[in-house]
């Protein structure tokens, strides 16, 4: 059971938006959201809307697979907006209950909380869907690569990402067979509050992490058999190249900042 | 290829002297099986061949290059590649060819280059077909190819296998043991094996056996293998088939007890009792 478990859903595939290079994919995910808080009123939200849908439209990925990703957020969003509809201050009461005075202006900025959450999470998770982890790994790698002037160690912290990634599965799997070994020492990891299940984790984690610090040091010392010696002088099978897909995203992202700009000067 | 002169290790945290002045040429294209009981010092003699360890006393040198040396290291870990016993230890990347890669990644050479070693590599461990398959869905045995595929993808002129084959089902062993025989028999690419499982020391060339970080006896397999007495004293069983064949001798039958294979085995037993 535990072996499902993905670190951020990627649905392989072969669309634009999947052959786009990862590091102008985030790149745009960055300014994508960024260009969210400059919106001001619906109008900018319909904009977005619209964009949202072709986006999704040319990604190859099932809408309903999106929209299941903003259900862990469906809580959060219902908390802000009626943090904002109550807490907003304004004259025009909508109704009085004892303390609670719900406003015009307060409802209108849930409005637009809401619709900022629920763009923020789709369009960073459109980069999760279309992007391998590995890949975007090399992306932020490559992104990161001017900071190392300034001492940032990017290709290390590229390489963590990605060895990270790697052993999920295998820690998982390990996870498994030491929770089945427990067990039938008659562990019992299910029943009891929180306190006790907290407590029967502590057999369960030890072992994992003896044999975590063990498998990384055998990785070490395979790594280093294999000439690994940092970033330094390292080439690469996969180089990342700009193609047409990058070249036809930078008008598309122009028209919607267009639009973001229409909006608010003349709405 | 490789030589060890006079060669001592001892683990600085617990002062166990686990090699004691170990003298060994392998040469180049052979298949050299190091064999001996856990604890009697045959990783470690493995991990002196490339400079992951450092003989507290002696030398080691790879091609004339010693170990010891600083800007030796690359060269020789270019050169003599190493394969451990658990494969989910070694695979660094998520995609197997990423995985393949890695190595020639590390020697710095153009992307164009490290396609065809990568593709090559692949090809000659019988996994190219999986190249795009994530690493921790494969069986064991295609791991420990995929292992041995990033090893030969830098172009060793030695592979080392520290017990390969120790985790494995027997259609793993079988898999990475024939894997392995091409490699040296085709591609002529020196192999050290480091294991306990006789069957497998028994399709090398030369046999070594280490106890208590000594070589206790060294021969062709054949040799060394029918020497019940001296392998009782390094720990270890005979073959089965020598076992079988000095149990029968012991009985009175008059057969050949200096065989290890089985097909030769098979067939004294017959001559035998075709001569009853």
């Amino acid at each position: 059971m535990l072996r499902d478990i993905t670190l951020g859903q990627f649905f392989p595939g072969n669309s634009p938006l999947h052959r786009m290079d990862p590091r102008v994919k985030i790149l745009w995910t960055l300014f994508f959201i960024v260009l969210l808080f400059f919106i001001n009123n619906f109008w900018g939200f319909l904009i977005y809307g619209l964009f949202m849908a072709f986006v999704i439209g040319i990604s190859d990925i099932r809408p309903r697979m999106i929209f299941a990703g903003l259900r862990p957020i469906l809580y959060l969003l219902i908390f802000t907006a009626l943090l904002n509809i109550f807490l907003t201050g304004g004259e025009n009461v909508i109704f009085k209950l004892w303390f609670l005075k719900p406003t015009w202006e307060g409802l209108y900025s849930a409005g637009i909380m809401a619709f900022r959450l629920i763009f923020l999470v789709l369009g960073s998770s459109m980069l999760t869907f279309t992007t391998s982890p590995i890949v975007l790994t090399d992306g932020i790698e490559h992104l990161m690569m001017p900071f190392s002037k300034i001492g940032l160690p990017a290709h290390e912290i590229a390489m963590m990402m990605s060895i990270a990634i790697r052993f999920i599965p295998t820690i998982l799997e390990e996870t498994d067979k030491i929770m089945k070994a427990q067990t039938a020492r008659g562990a019992d990891f299910e029943s009891g509050n929180i306190l006790r299940r907290a407590k029967a984790m502590v057999p369960l984690l030890i072992p994992l992490f003896i044999s975590a610090f063990r498998r990384a040091d055998e990785l070490a010392m395979a790594m280093e058999c294999r000439c690994y010696h940092g970033g330094k002088g390292r080439t690469r099978l996969h180089v990342l190249h700009l193609s047409q897909v990058d070249y036809y995203s930078v008008p598309v992202f122009m028209l919607l900042l267009l639009g973001v700009i229409l909006t608010r000067v003349f709405l | 290829m490789i030589r060890i002169e006079n060669a001592s290790y001892i683990y600085p945290e617990s002062g166990h002297a686990a090699v004691c002045g170990v003298n060994l040429t392998i040469q180049k294209g052979e298949f050299v099986t190091i064999l001996g009981h856990n604890g009697s010092g045959k990783s470690t003699l493995a991990k002196l061949l490339n400079g992951v360890l450092l003989p507290t006393e002696g030398k080691v040198f790879v091609c004339d290059m010693d170990t010891a040396l600083e800007e030796n290291i690359f060269p020789i870990r270019s050169r003599v590649g190493m394969v451990f016993q658990n494969p989910d230890n070694q695979i660094v990347a998520t995609v197997v060819e990423e995985d393949v890669a890695f190595g020639p990644e590390n020697l710095g050479l153009p992307s164009e280059e490290i396609r065809e070693r990568v593709d090559a590599a692949l090809r000659a461990v019988d996994m190219y077909a999986y190249r795009k398959h994530a690493p921790h869905l494969l069986s064991g045995g295609q791991k420990q190819r995929v292992a041995i595929a990033g090893i030969i993808a830098m172009k060793p002129s030695c592979i080392v296998l520290d017990e390969p084959t120790a985790m494995l089902d027997p259609v793993g062993r079988k898999e990475v043991m024939d894997t392995v025989l091409r490699l040296n028999r085709e591609e002529e690419i020196t192999v050290v094996l480091i294991t306990h499982f006789m069957q497998e020391a028994a399709l090398s060339d030369r046999v070594i056996v280490t106890e208590n970080g000594h070589i206790i006896d060294e021969g062709t397999p054949t040799e060394v293998l029918t020497k019940r007495e001296k392998l009782q004293k390094a720990r270890l069983d005979s073959p089965l088939a020598t076992e079988l064949l000095e149990n029968l001798a012991e009985a009175g039958m008059p057969v050949d007890t200096k065989i290890i294979d089985v097909e030769a085995c098979v067939n004294s037993i017959c001559t035998a009792l075709g001569k009853e």
